[in-house]
């Protein structure tokens, strides 16, 4: 079975990608620039690469499958950099999207196993859909590059001249089982792909033809992708990575590989009889510093550590053990790296001004070795001078060393691929025991894709021998094409700009994960600390001591605790972004189904809330902007009519304010209308009268009432009126509140207000009786003692105060609470005037204010939490219990709710 | 929660299951000696300030602070219907755990743990009159003395509190 950690760090990565591709997909069909498009594409497609490699390696076949399909068919047009993607395509991959997101889910609630027989279905279905896109891509008469005959089913290869001296495999065995389920769906493939007349009768061989023909190509560019789409991040185009935290990462990463690498090496040559193991072991760190340094850009050093990825290899590769000189030559050149991450990490560029210089002292070494096992001796110098070979290198431009060096390199790979009878990854994949429903995979799945992303736990990965092994064969095939890719992409002419062009200081930063369960019992006992704190520092006995150290220490116990909860609380936050970025694809749904035009603007993506805020605030806001784009904003003409661009805009913008967290979800369309909604809500029965004396805020807030809707149709989008209510009691498990802002056909803003965090709240406590309560300070508008000329009773008792000029209903707090008794009369407690999240003012009496505090809430267990009008606990200084007072409630429990 | 909230961080405590078969906490209550399974309690502790909770039962008294951790406590004589009595000195708070919820039982005092073998237990009788029937699981015969077994599940959680939760 596959390790579980394995497969969650697989999917919470994988979701990561998803939620970049989505937003990248959705925005592709507005771009103008043929530029931007293909780095849109590009970016798309390696993610579903990214996927598509971690897919094969954990086991989930079918992932893989549908991933590599999607490749493919992004494929088509990353070839030729006119063609767009069609609309219905961007669909198609949307829902390849969402497909995945769905199997993420089944696998974790099954454990690997796939879905049901229905998600077989609509798998198969995406399959041929994307199969006929491809199809249809391939048919398409922009495409010059290639020739197709579907009737005949040939197609000549064009990128098949890429491929170099032969890396062929043989199929391993687990393949002849795939074979059976899959039959069918080889034949189809046979149609769509070329076939090389030689093979094209064994399907097997088909497979494989398409598997690298496919493939080969994106790798080969892949890193002046990579290139391109930082560039574009610097220019902030396309992407809003923070460079700078990307940037971090990558440099801590980094260094960690360094450390493996020069821990491996050292194991090596310590230990020759130990074999290749850590030679390979430092080759796969080798392999990931230059991916990530690839994808930073960091043409140096990618270039400098490719170098040293071949020697290793050739290493392995002829089985030669590490010699002393060449074991010197690489640690010599970790130090260079490490050097220039040291440099990096100061505001460098990354640049090894003597790139060059190192990598010819390599080819040295190289030379040196290959003599040394020819002429058995030999007296030129070991690696670390500049023998005669290094020195024709340095005058000689970069990539001629690459020619030189690529037959060379082919010829090692395709060596070592091909006879050892080392296990395929699929042999080891199925030795492992993982088995698929759907068992699709290609035999051949190249899993180079291997997560660039720098957080990936990697030595974790290779923790077992188990999945060492699987990291051997993947790392095989993998080094074999990367190889290529390299080579092309240092002779790429288009040396561009990096990231290193401006200055950005970064200290590495480390990062490791927790179980949140540990991490919130964490915060569990800093919330009980807190409260042991107060109830030390309160006692009577410490508070009336007259010591002056005791006071000091006090003091100083007092203000460490205060930090440690600051400190806990922040490690809770999490930034909006993912959950803002959501939403983009949401808009574009909706657009569509609307037959609206609908621009997206995001704003302050990057402000941090509380974890649970995360998981509770995607809800309220789907539902927002569902009302936003179905009612507010007009249809394209009617915008145009009203001198309105013929495109909407929905702003979401995510701000701190104060205490609270705020997410506001702009429109411009229509706006809400006062006279409409309370129509509705008099028809309805929910306001008796006219409704003349409402006020435009309990207007506003009657659109939250269940049920409630002035849509004259039920459209699939809203129109239920159920939507809103969502929303309100989401927010109210927030103990948030909302604003809402409107200009009748300008537009409308709706504010969630959200406690910053929901372990604190600023409360007010008060005394009834003998009890005591909190009133969180959000709910309470003013505090007075009232006078007696101020009160006034109906005939049936109701005292109601006259405050300025508002009547507010008096609530006792016995009257809604029983057994709590009042001590004083009216006119000698005091008043809190406070207000339900939507509408509903009342003003509370209590006996006595003792006085305003931070207070840590505790949650009411079980049957506990149903106790209405209270919302939660905390322990008080003395060590009782207070009670937090949920005034929505009580607001509603008193029955003077004014809607 | 606190106990495994330190196991979380520290490691586990396994508990024995098999040392706490057939062993029961007998408690003293109105005229009657009740019973109930060991593996439900975690300590026992006295009397002490309860902050009552509105719009709950009669029966639920409050909820105490147990060393930061907030117990709701019941008051068992008003969920079996006995008449009310002033607490005092010998008043105790049996905390109970099930289902990773704590609740606080107040009994009037607290006895002994027993072991009460199985075949001791006779099923409770057949004939039914009172509310608390409900919450009796068995009749433990222990020389001459009868213990009244409870039913943990239903006391702490059923009934009443199920309907509470369902409100």
């Amino acid at each position: 079975m596959i390790s579980q950690e394995l497969l969650q760090s697989f999917i919470s990565e994988a979701s990561d990608l998803l939620d970049d591709i989505e937003p990248s997909l959705v925005g592709y069909p507005r771009l103008e620039d043929e530029a931007e498009r293909m780095e849109v594409v590009n970016r798309v497609f390696r993610h579903f690469h990214s996927i598509k490699g971690s897919a094969g390696f954990v086991g989930l076949h079918d992932i893989a499958k549908l991933t590599h399909e999607a490749e493919t068919l992004l494929e088509q047009y990353r070839r030729t950099p006119t063609r767009v993607i069609p609309n219905d395509t961007i669909a198609i991959l949307c829902r390849t999207v969402d497909f995945l997101r769905l199997m993420f889910t089944t696998h974790i609630e099954e454990e690997g196993t796939s879905g049901d027989e229905s998600a077989t279905v609509e798998f198969n279905q995406l399959i041929d859909e994307i199969f006929h896109s491809i199809r249809q891509a391939q048919n398409s008469p922009e495409r010059h590059d290639t020739t197709v005959d579907i009737s005949t089913g040939e197609e000549i290869p064009e990128h098949g001249k890429h491929r170099t001296g032969g890396v062929v495999r043989t199929p391993p065995a687990s393949a002849e089982k795939e074979e059976k389920s899959t039959a069918a769906k080889t034949t189809r493939i046979s149609r769509n792909t070329e076939i090389r007349p030689k093979v094209g009768k064994k399907t097997k061989a088909v497979r494989r033809s398409k598997t690298e023909g496919v493939e080969r190509q994106p790798r080969v560019h892949e890193s002046s992708d990579t290139a391109r789409i930082i560039r574009a991040n610097n220019q902030g185009v396309a992407s809003k990575l923070n460079s700078a935290e990307f940037l971090g990462r990558y440099v801590a990463e980094a260094n960690e590989l360094l450390e493996e690498i020069e821990q491996a090496l050292l194991q090596a040559e310590q230990h020759p009889e130990l074999g290749n193991e850590a030679v390979q072991e430092a080759l796969r760190c080798l392999h990931s510093f230059k991916g990530n340094s690839g994808l930073m850009n960091f043409r140096d050093l990618e270039r400098l550590s490719h170098r040293m990825e071949s020697e290793v290899e050739t290493i392995i590769g002829k089985d030669i053990g590490l010699d002393a000189a060449t074991f010197d030559v690489l640690l010599r050149m970790i130090d260079v790296l490490k050097q220039a991450m040291a440099d990096l990490g100061m505001g460098g560029n990354g640049d090894i001004p003597d790139a060059d210089t190192y990598i010819a002292m390599l080819d040295d070494s190289t030379n040196t070795r290959s003599t040394a096992t020819r002429i058995s001796a030999s007296d030129r110098s070991s690696g670390l001078q500049l023998g005669p070979g290094a020195k024709e290198r340095l005058s000689a431009p970069p990539p001629a060393f690459f020619d030189d060096e690529q037959g060379k390199e082919t010829e090692t790979s395709s060596d070592w691929l091909k006879p050892r009878g080392r296990p395929s990854v699929q042999e080891n994949l199925a030795s492992a025991g993982r088995a698929n429903r759907i068992v699709m995979g290609d035999p051949n799945y190249e899993t180079a894709g291997k997560p660039v992303r720098p957080d990936v736990a990697e030595p974790n990965l290779a923790a077992t021998p188990v999945r060492r092994d699987m990291l051997d064969a993947r790392e095989r095939e993998k080094v074999a094409e990367t190889e290529f890719k390299a080579d092309k992409t240092i002779s790429d002419p288009d040396k561009s700009k990096r990231l290193s062009g401006q200055k950005i200081t970064v200290s590495p930063r480390n990062d490791i994960r927790v179980d949140l369960n540990k991490l919130d019992a964490m915060l569990d006992l800093v919330g009980e600390l807190i409260i042991a704190e107060a109830m030390v520092t309160r006692h009577p006995v410490v508070s009336d001591a007259d010591n002056e150290s005791l006071e000091r220490a006090v003091h100083q116990l007092r203000r460490v605790a205060n930090s440690l909860q600051d400190m806990a609380m922040s490690v809770r936050m999490i930034p909006l972004v993912s959950t803002f970025r959501r939403m983009i694809r949401l808009v574009y749904d909706l657009s569509i189904k609307a037959g609206k035009q609908v621009d997206l603007i995001l704003l302050g993506e990057e402000t941090e809330v509380d974890r649970t805020v995360i998981e509770r605030i995607s809800d309220p806001m789907v539902h927002i902007i569902r009302n936003a784009i179905d009612h507010g904003i007009e249809p394209p003409e009617e915008r145009e009519r009203l001198g309105k661009p013929g495109t909407g805009r929905v702003t979401i913008e995510g701000r701190h304010e104060g205490g609270e967290v705020w997410i506001i979800i702009t429109d411009d369309g229509r706006g809400l209308d006062r006279d409409g909604i309370l129509k509705k809500a008099i028809d309805k029965g929910l306001v008796s009268g006219d409704g003349s004396d409402l006020t435009d805020k309990q207007v506003y807030h009657l659109i939250f009432e269940p049920g409630f809707s002035t849509a004259a149709q039920v459209t699939d989008i809203s129109g239920r009126g159920f939507g809103m209510d969502v929303v309100k009691k989401n927010i109210e498990k927030l103990s948030g509140k909302i604003d809402i802002r409107t200009r009748p056909g300008e537009g409308m803003a709706v504010i969630l207000r959200i406690p910053l965090t929901l372990a604190i709240i600023e409360g007010m406590l008060v005394r009834a009786g003998e009890a005591r309560y909190i009133i969180p300070l959000l709910s309470i508008r003013e505090s007075l003692k009232p006078e007696l000329d101020q009160i006034l009773h109906t005939p049936d008792g109701q005292p109601i105060i006259k405050l300025r000029d508002e009547l507010i209903p008096i609530v006792m707090l016995n009257e809604v609470f029983r057994r709590v008794n009042i001590d004083n009369s009216l006119e000698d407690g005091i008043l809190m005037v406070v207000e339900g999240e939507y509408g509903g003012t009342v003003a509370l009496f209590a006996d006595e204010l003792l006085g305003q505090q931070e207070t840590v809430i505790k949650g009411l267990t079980g049957w506990m939490k149903k106790s209405r009008g209270v919302s939660g606990c905390t322990i008080l200084g003395d060590g009782e219990v207070g009670l937090i007072l949920d005034i929505s409630a009580i607001v509603q429990l008193a029955g003077r709710a004014v809607v | 929660m606190r106990q495994s909230m330190i196991n979380d961080l520290w490691g586990d405590e396994e508990e024995d299951e098999d040392t706490q078969k057939d062993r029961y906490l007998t408690f003293h209550l109105g005229d009657e000696d009740y019973a109930i399974e060991i593996r439900h309690v975690t300590e026992i502790i006295s009397i002490q300030k309860i902050t009552g909770v509105p719009d709950l039962p009669d029966f639920v008294k409050g909820v105490i602070n147990l060393r930061g951790q907030v117990i709701p406590t019941i008051d068992l004589r008003l969920r079996f219907g006995l008449p009310a009595r002033d607490y005092d000195e010998r008043t105790c708070v049996i905390i109970t755990r099930m289902n990773d919820i704590p609740v606080g039982v107040i009994v009037d005092t607290v006895n002994e743990v027993l072991d009460i073998p199985a075949e001791n237990i006779s099923p409770p009788p057949s004939v039914q009159r009172g509310a608390a029937h409900r919450f009796v699981e068995g009749l433990g015969q222990m020389g001459d003395s009868v213990k009244i077994i409870l039913n943990a599940e239903k006391l702490l959680h059923g009934d009443e509190l199920d309907m509470l939760e369902s409100q």
